[in-house]
């Protein structure tokens, strides 16, 4: 380590990512808690700043000072002062932590405080960030990048000539997730679309760029330390031509259609460009192939760590951020030590024996969006498949997704509309090409009409050809299919048999899962570390199970409503148990995650969280109990399975006929009436007449929800008769969507919040928050507060004795949250969830209580803290929405949950609550515009105007600076979002917010 | 149709039928590269050996965009796990080729398993038979018979504008190498059965890698020869070219337990380290290097193992690596700009 590095009297500041948000997500608390863990390991003094409670890194371990607030500038000056900062990363929080270093350092401020960047400086940083910058420098270093010219603001129009040609592709600078690529495919369209950006104002410059569409994109993921060594950790293939942007791409590492020739080019020409920028640490080399695999272009560099690194990092086993860590601290490959062996360098290149297939995940099912994919990203998530052939990792990859795909196998579609299908990229492109591979249609039409290598669609036609041979005798070709590599889920879905009768099949049949490990080097030597995967029909590597072993369910891939928060609760529980002495093996799907991270569990199994391969766990490991409460929704559809395959005992906590019950959304009113517990009035209907009489006696606005799906969800409003008409008629001669609840929606009640532990006699509450929007909004849309007399003392009562009763009658243990609905002096029960909820992280951070430990031990053993300290704090969750994501989305908030991630602001008062929630919305705008129901009102220094709301439209789309409330019930509502979201405006999305932050007039 | 691979401890693998039908045996050697499969195949210093790929998913890509090492497919025999072999044309072309030549394959056993084995126990016998029946005796390794069918049978030259000559010993060696090392001279291409009477002549001595024993006694006169000319004129080696040179120059061979087989091992010192290809089953040995005298520039950052040795005022320098890569990096490691240095800059 070099002498420039007094460790003892470092003071490090790590800039986190904040709220999850499309293109950001839970990668980043991966990466910056390595970081984290690496610098604390050499005492090194640190600090966080990072808005977003639902991670890890801002857990009270993580750091040794964490500053849970807004990521600005101004937040970030004054830690610096204030911590007397030394050193400073902002390579491991993404895009968001980038711009905040270059903004830092822009400003002279790092250099004003004597504050050293770690790793990549701003210099090099800069040449990779700014365009005409870095290909500039592509050029003069002979590599072939695509034509790039800059069109500025003022002179855009006489120089549109000089676009060579198209298609073309439009950026700007500084994009996060590739927001704002747009395509240009001809002068007319191009014309339309760049007036239109330097029409909102706020853009300067865009970069029009030569579209390499078609192309096969490669990623390669480079390390380069102070020395100038640098390796490639992986190479990932993306089987989405180029116009998918990689994170909407389905990808396989290592690269399977890539000779070894060009290949070494590529990844020669990675490690060159990694060192003409200068990096120090990790980055990702984006590279565009054309289809005979002689002429690459270099596409684009990431200076730091990025969504493939953390892929990268659990598809090869070679911990990235970590080992960049070191270099950032001084040191270099040679002397690091092999993370995986242990007893060697981490100069070395991974080598897999395995395959690996991610698959994004996309809110299909949360947005009225056209649902295709290009350029820019739209999915939320992402699903790891490893298998011992790439057709198994894809399949297990389909899996782990936890889509239904049933009915891709069980219906006969036209050829014709397969392929129409398939010719778009498209977020349910996936679903038809299990249609196509089902109906076993010409491997060439399929690659040709999805622009994928044939080769590869070759292979799926050979797996499912193994599927469609042998399914019709299940029970005698068993062995065949799963030595295929095709999980029971598939066969479940091929056959129509449930996945519990496909495992007692197995085990009648003695085929069980076995277990192989990932050790970075093909076996070449031996490992250490308990990292694996499940296959069939070879040798068991993992060795005699070891007893009183505790089994966690991961909550699978991110998406809208389960994502990095019970990440959180899933990792601090494994912490729990290990210090119980406890062996921990865990189960997850998700790569970016920090529970994927080998070294958290004593036994990591990166595989779909499905029955099968949590069975295979069970009968290899046979833990003690499986865990599922930290599972979300996915261990709650699990439980009752693997309790009737294992016995009752098996599930730790509430127990799975419990969970099934309250689950069951009739039995659970019909309980609540019994025991005289207030909830909104409800009917059960079991047909069209019954639905009809239960809509006229609770006059509308009615909640309808089914165990159905329409147009993307199971839960629907009905605001009018006029409404409840057409969607009546969706169900005409339709009996199986029956039967269906149906219950009043309560437009001006309030929403409390609670989350519990037990032990099925008595309970403890974690916190109440309160929400700032009427009830029947989803309370992950919702901003929400707490602290000191939130709720009054006697709401408190009767809410906590409410929970008392369920505790008692449903034998809850563990986690438990209920939502409750306030009418004047009416509490009413929306919802009983007896798993952690969204919200414990942000009560854990809020409190500074590690509840998640309090938790374990009232599962296993039935122990309830005593004497929790009253919080004297206030603390506000506020959610983000990816509005500027999916263009038609109406922007309204319901009891459907569209927010991707929240922030955590906590204040001594209220008032400075309120004062940071804005600065955390970046409410900067004096004039204020409201659209109300019928009406809008506009302020304009002290004045008020009261107007309609077509004048209040004409005045938006003249003005510039102003803050726009939207009343949830404004008939104007979308256009007003649209207009907001084109000229940047400041949106908030509802009047309750903004009168809770004194904004409303 | 079922085919078997039988190792010498008595374990079998049962897996299925490519490539020739013929029956061959040799010693399990394991490659983990995930690319250059036809590279690796065509290697001549995989010849009497029986080559197992540890990467599962292979024949993705046409094997014709692999650049091909030697004439023919040099492995006795491939053993990959595939579960179901693709019925694609690049891979009926290969497994055309295989039966051409005579080299048997299996696919569909666990692969996995096997390379652990080969790893634990080193120095491990096999046979791809068509019958689960044990061979009542295992075929040696024979040194000779592998330098004559890999090595040139005829010596040739290859003529450049340039001023220097070097003379080229082939043991059998990668197309890539030959292509590399005439990029610095015309070259005089040799094997070691009809080695020139004077070596002062050249500028440079070249030693390539290739298959077998470089204990073996065939290489007698090759090592005679380089001893008298060791310090008059530069010479350099790479792999078995290593393995001789350092015999010559004092130090010992000694056998791994089961060597290098890939592209992604570092070589370097405790600033400097380089990603490279690497197949090989023997090695110098650390001691007797250290007695010799032999400076030690490059080792194996995981096991240590010596890789590269350079005696400056003897002007004899040689790797362990494969710095042409083919299939593996073509980084630069520096190797070749040095032995330009040796032949333009040093004169003798």
């Amino acid at each position: 380590m070099s002498s420039e590095f007094e460790l003892s009297e470092m003071r490090v500041l790590i800039i986190g990512s904040g709220p999850v948000v499309i293109g950001q997500s839970a990668e980043f608390d991966y990466a910056g808690t390595q970081a984290l863990s690496i610098l604390r390991e050499m005492n090194v003094y640190t600090v966080l700043l990072n808005s977003n409670p639902a991670t890890i890194q801002t857990d009270e371990s993580s750091a040794d000072r964490i500053y849970i607030q807004p990521i600005n500038a101004n937040n970030a000056r004054r830690i610096i002062i204030e911590e007397k900062i030394t050193h400073i990363i902002g390579t491991m929080g993404g895009q968001t932590a980038l711009n905040l270093l270059l903004e830092l350092d822009e400003s002279g401020f790092l250099k004003e405080q004597d504050v050293k960047v770690l790793g990549s400086t701003p210099e090099s940083i800069r040449k990779a960030e700014d365009r005409t910058v870095f290909h500039k420098l592509m050029e003069n270093i002979g590599m072939k990048v695509p034509w790039s010219i800059t069109l500025h603001r003022n002179s855009w129009h006489e120089n549109m000539s000089l676009i060579p040609s198209f298609p073309a592709i439009m950026r700007t600078s500084f994009t996060l997730g590739g927001l704002s690529g747009t395509i240009l495919n001809s002068q007319d369209q191009a014309q339309n679309v760049i007036s239109s950006v330097f029409g909102s104002g706020k853009i300067d410059a865009v970069e029009i760029e030569q579209s390499l569409e078609g192309m096969t994109e490669m990623e390669y993921e480079v390390i380069r330390d102070n020395a100038g060594n640098s390796i490639m950790v992986c190479n990932m293939e993306n089987l989405d031509p180029m116009g998918v942007h990689t994170g909407e791409s389905i990808v396989v590492t290592p690269s399977l259609t890539i000779p070894d020739f060009i290949h070494q080019k590529m990844r020669k020409a990675a490690l060159f460009i990694a060192e003409s920028i200068g990096i120090i640490g990790a980055c990702n080399v984006q590279f565009a192939i054309d289809s005979d695999r002689e002429t690459f272009y270099v596409i684009e560099v990431n200076p730091r760590t990025s969504r493939s690194s953390a892929l990268a990092s659990k598809a090869s086993g070679y911990p990235i951020a970590k080992v960049a860590t070191l270099i950032l601290m001084g040191m270099n490959l040679p002397e690091i030590r092999n993370p995986i062996t242990a007893n060697s360098s981490a100069a070395f290149e991974p080598s897999m024996d395995y395959v690996i297939v991610k698959i994004p995940l996309w809110p299909s099912d949360k947005f009225a969006d056209t649902g295709v994919i290009g350029v820019s990203m739209k999915s939320t998530g992402e699903v790891m498949g490893i298998g011992r052939s790439f057709e198994e990792a894809f399949l297990k990859a389909v899996v782990a997704t936890e889509i239904n795909f049933s009915e891709r196998f069980q219906s006969h579609m036209p050829e014709r509309t397969i392929m129409e299908k398939l010719s778009t990229p498209n977020w349910n492109r996936l679903g038809f090409l299990l249609q196509a591979l089902n109906q076993n249609i010409n491997g060439k039409k399929i690659a040709e009409s999805m622009k994928w290598n044939g080769v590869i669609i070759q292979r799926l036609l050979e797996m499912f050809r193994i599927l469609n041979d042998h399914s019709q005798n299940p029970e005698y070709n068993l062995q065949k299919m799963k030595e295929g590599g095709i999980p029971d889920r598939i066969i479940s879905w091929k056959i129509g048999i449930s996945e519990l009768d496909i495992l007692k099949m197995r085990k009648n049949a003695g085929i069980i899962s076995c277990t192989r490990i990932i050790d970075s080097s093909s076996a070449e030597f031996s490992s250490r570390t308990k990292y694996m995967y499940s296959t069939y029909g070879e040798e068991n590597e993992v060795g005699e199970p070891v007893k009183s072993s505790i089994l966690i369910l991961g909550s699978g891939p991110n998406r809208i409503g389960q994502g990095l928060e019970f990440d959180y609760s899933t990792v601090k529980a494994i912490q729990a148990l290990k210090e119980k002495g406890r062996w921990t093996i865990m189960i997850n799907s998700n790569p970016e995650t920090v529970s994927t991270d080998f070294n958290v569990s004593d036994e990591l199994y990166f595989d779909p969280i499905t029955l099968e391969y949590v069975s295979g766990i069970i009968e290899q490991r046979k833990p003690e109990k499986v865990i599922v409460q930290f599972s979300g929704q996915t261990g709650q559809n699990m439980a009752m399975d693997i309790a009737s395959a294992y016995g009752d005992q098996m599930i730790a906590g509430t127990s799975a006929a419990s969970l099934q019950i309250i689950e069951d959304r009739h039995e659970f009113s019909k309980f609540l009436d019994k025991i005289h517990v207030g909830q909104p009035q409800w009917f059960n209907a079991n047909d069209m007449t019954e639905m009809d009489k239960a809509c006229e006696k609770l006059s509308y606005n009615i909640i309808l929800r089914g165990s159905f799906v329409i147009g993307g969800t199971s839960m629907f409003i009905i605001k009018s008769h006029d409404e409840f008409i057409s969607f009546r008629k969706k169900l005409v001669g339709r009996k199986d969507l029956f039967p269906i609840l149906i219950s009043k929606y309560m437009k001006n009640s309030r929403e409390l919040d609670l989350d519990f532990i037990s032990n099925g006699h008595h309970m403890v509450p974690i916190g109440i928050m309160e929400q700032i929007e009427h009830a029947g909004i989803h309370s992950g849309d919702s901003i929400a507060i707490m602290g000191p007399g939130i709720p009054s003392s006697t709401e408190k009562e009767a809410i906590l004795s409410i929970a008392e009763k369920l505790c008692r009658e449903y034998n809850l243990k563990g986690f438990s949250n209920i939502q409750f609905m306030i009418d004047g002096n009416q509490i009413s029960v929306i919802e009983l969830n007896a798993r952690a909820s969204r919200t414990v992280p942000v009560l854990s951070k809020w409190s500074k209580i590690n509840w998640i430990r309090y938790g374990v031990e009232a599962i296993l053993e039935g122990s309830l803290p005593e004497n929790i300290p009253e919080i004297d704090t206030f603390g506000a969750k506020v959610p983000v929405f990816p509005y500027n994501r999916f263009q038609d989305s109406g922007f309204e908030l319901s009891p459907q949950m569209h927010s991707t991630g929240e922030g955590m602001i906590t204040a001594g008062s209220m008032e400075e609550l309120k004062d940071l929630v804005k600065e955390f919305l970046s409410l900067g705008n004096k004039n204020t515009i409201i659209f109300m129901e019928n009406s809008a009102r506009f302020k304009d220094g002290g004045l008020i105007r009261e107007m309609t709301l077509e004048d209040g439209i004409e005045l938006l789309n003249l003005g510039n600076n102003l803050t726009v409330i939207c009343s949830n019930y404004s008939p104007k509502r979308k256009e007003v979002a649209k207009i907001c979201l084109s000229k940047k405006l400041d949106f908030i999305p509802d009047v309750e917010m903004a009168e809770f932050l004194n904004m409303a007039i | 149709m079922r085919r078997y691979l039988l190792l010498e401890d008595g374990e079998s693998f049962e897996g299925k039928a490519f490539g020739s039908f013929m029956e061959k045996s040799g010693e399990l050697v394991f490659n983990t590269s995930f690319t250059g499969y036809y590279e690796i195949m065509t290697d001549p210093s995989y010849g009497g050996q029986v080559l197992v790929f540890n990467f599962p998913s292979m024949f993705y890509y046409d094997f014709k965009l692999d650049i091909p090492q030697g004439d023919r497919i040099s492995a006795s025999g491939v053993v990959c796990k595939d579960s179901s072999i693709p019925s694609g044309e690049s891979f009926l072309l290969i497994d055309k080729q295989m039966k051409m030549q005579g080299v048997p394959g299996i696919y569909g056993i666990d692969t996995r398993k096997l390379v652990k084995k080969i790893r634990d126990t080193g120095n491990l016998r096999g046979i791809i038979s068509n019958t689960p029946r044990m061979p009542d005796q295992w075929d040696q390794m024979n040194t000779e018979n592998l330098v004559r069918m890999f090595g040139t049978a005829q010596n040739y030259s290859i003529e450049r504008e340039s001023e220097r000559r070097l003379l080229f010993v082939d043991l059998g060696a990668k197309a890539s190498l030959i292509d590399q090392v005439s990029k610095m001279g015309s070259l005089d291409v040799v094997n070691i059965f009809s080695l020139p009477e004077h070596l002062e002549n050249y500028d440079m001595i070249f030693i390539s890698n290739g298959p077998g024993d470089p204990q073996d006694k065939i290489f007698h006169e090759l090592k005679q020869k380089l001893r008298s000319t060791v310090g008059k004129i530069p010479i350099t080696g790479v792999c078995m070219g290593h393995q001789i040179l350092g015999d010559v120059l004092g130090a010992g061979i000694e056998k791994m337990t089961f060597g290098h087989h890939g592209s992604n091992h570092a070589v370097g010192n405790l600033n400097q380290s380089y990603i490279t290809s690497h197949n090989h089953n023997y090695r110098l040995n650390e001691d007797s290097l250290l007695k010799a005298q032999i400076p030690i520039i490059h080792r194996d950052l995981n096991d240590g193992t010596v890789e590269m040795i350079s005696m400056e005022e003897k002007f004899a320098m040689s790797v362990q690596y494969h710095p042409e890569g083919s299939p593996g990096p073509v980084n630069s490691t520096g190797f070749f700009d040095r032995m330009k240095e040796m032949l333009y800059v040093i004169r003798v």
